[in-house]
């Protein structure tokens, strides 16, 4: 089975967009969401979730209050001030160092509560996507878990290709998601900070040794960094896929809850372009 | 030398995982002594929210392992194992015994390079 990564490194370059066109082009996926700190692959495909399940995937403190003496020794030892009157909850991180300082066993670990992951079919086949609670942190292992479940349905239903939207950035979820995948297709635009961060996951995406791709999202706004970006890629023996064009319709589209490739906009046929690239 | 094998349980047999940080367990095999297998679990750097792979480096450093057979290893972890001079072993084979075999006989021709 196939497992294509869109990736960027910089946020907002396109790779939601990119990844729901992909699900819609192949016209029979597997698409997982593994961008679950901002997951928005659910609002381009038309959903319907069919099941989800609790997610604890961290731990939290809790304090039993009938046996706390209030001495004060777990609030001094919090590195992130959340050992207050109550705690934090959106403030702990779980390390569990006031239920090594209480002296009197007040303070456990408990699991804690992150969101759901969900299932929900759209018109191409299955999507696995997590829908977190407001300041829950995206994990690598909650990535893990998403594909697990993803990869095992995929070979139930024989299906050949899964596309993952990816997130942002080259850490712990990136990595996660980069893990297993087939190909990766990295989505960038003609800003500095786009191409600063394309070169960090070019660099950390050749650890792999797993084939990648470049797309440059608005070519056109900026056509000399846009040449900068894909001598960058000769250099590094990465291919270009294709070039999208700046075009104001892509923003409609997405505002109405549709992927570019369903629009009527010149923009359409660059998607198209890249993925004819990329499948053949 | 002391292998370790990233393997996943599939019904009967362990077949190889593909990921080193959060790989269900390991298949640690001696080619000296005992040339017995032996499992162990990788439960706390499959848990671990961050940092997954130097968990799992840590505890092949704890186990003496001389060589790590995996499919795919992330930078950290790389960093790590090498530091450790644990040498790394990258295989897209299925089966833990083939990618022993590709290991050792890849082991023989660094030796005669």
């Amino acid at each position: 089975m196939r497992t294509i990564t869109v990736l960027s490194g910089k946020g907002g370059t396109g790779k939601t967009t990119l990844s729901a066109s992909l699900v819609e082009l192949s016209r029979r996926c597997i698409a997982v969401d593994c961008d679950t700190g901002a997951s928005n692959l659910h609002l381009l495909l038309q959903s319907r979730t069919m099941s989800n399940e609790d997610l604890y995937l961290g731990s939290t403190a809790q304090r039993d209050d009938s046996a706390c003496i209030s001495c004060g020794a777990c609030r001094k030892s919090c590195a992130f001030h959340a050992a207050g009157e109550p705690i934090d909850t959106s403030l702990c991180q779980g390390c569990g160092v006031c239920t090594l300082v209480c002296p009197v066993d007040a303070v456990k670990l408990v699991n804690r509560y992150d969101g759901i992951w969900k299932r929900s079919e759209t018109e191409n086949g299955m999507m696995f996507h997590a829908d977190m609670v407001p300041g829950a942190e995206s994990s690598g292992k909650l990535v893990t878990l998403l594909k697990h479940h993803a990869y095992a349905y995929a070979q139930k239903h024989q299906y050949s290709l899964t596309i993952c939207d990816g997130p942002p950035g080259i850490g712990c979820p990136v990595i996660a998601s980069i893990t297993g995948s087939s190909e990766v297709v990295l989505v960038t635009e003609p800003t500095e900070a786009a191409f600063a961060d394309i070169q960090r996951i070019i660099e950390l995406v050749e650890n792999f040794s797993i084939p990648m791709y470049v797309c440059i999202n608005r070519w056109d706004i900026w056509k000399e960094m846009t040449c900068r970006i894909e001598a960058y890629c000769r250099k590094h023996s990465v291919p270009v896929l294709g070039k999208i064009r700046y075009d104001p319709g892509i923003r409609e589209a997405l505002n109405s809850g549709m992927s570019p490739v369903r629009a009527d906009i010149p923009s359409r046929n660059d998607v198209i372009h890249i993925y004819t690239a990329l499948i053949q | 030398m002391k292998l370790a094998f990233t393997v996943k349980q599939e019904k009967l047999f362990p077949v190889m995982d593909e990921r080193f940080a959060r790989t269900e367990k390991f298949l640690i095999y001696d080619t000296d002594g005992s040339r017995g297998f032996k499992e162990i679990s990788n439960k706390e750097a499959r848990e671990s929210q961050q940092g997954a792979g130097v968990h799992a480096a840590s505890l092949m450093i704890e186990q003496g392992i001389d060589c790590v057979i995996t499919g795919t290893c992330g930078p950290k972890a790389r960093k790590a194992l090498e530091a450790a001079g644990i040498t790394i072993h990258l295989t897209a084979k299925k089966s833990p015994a083939e990618a022993l075999k590709e290991a050792l006989s890849q082991c023989q021709a660094d030796q005669y390079e």
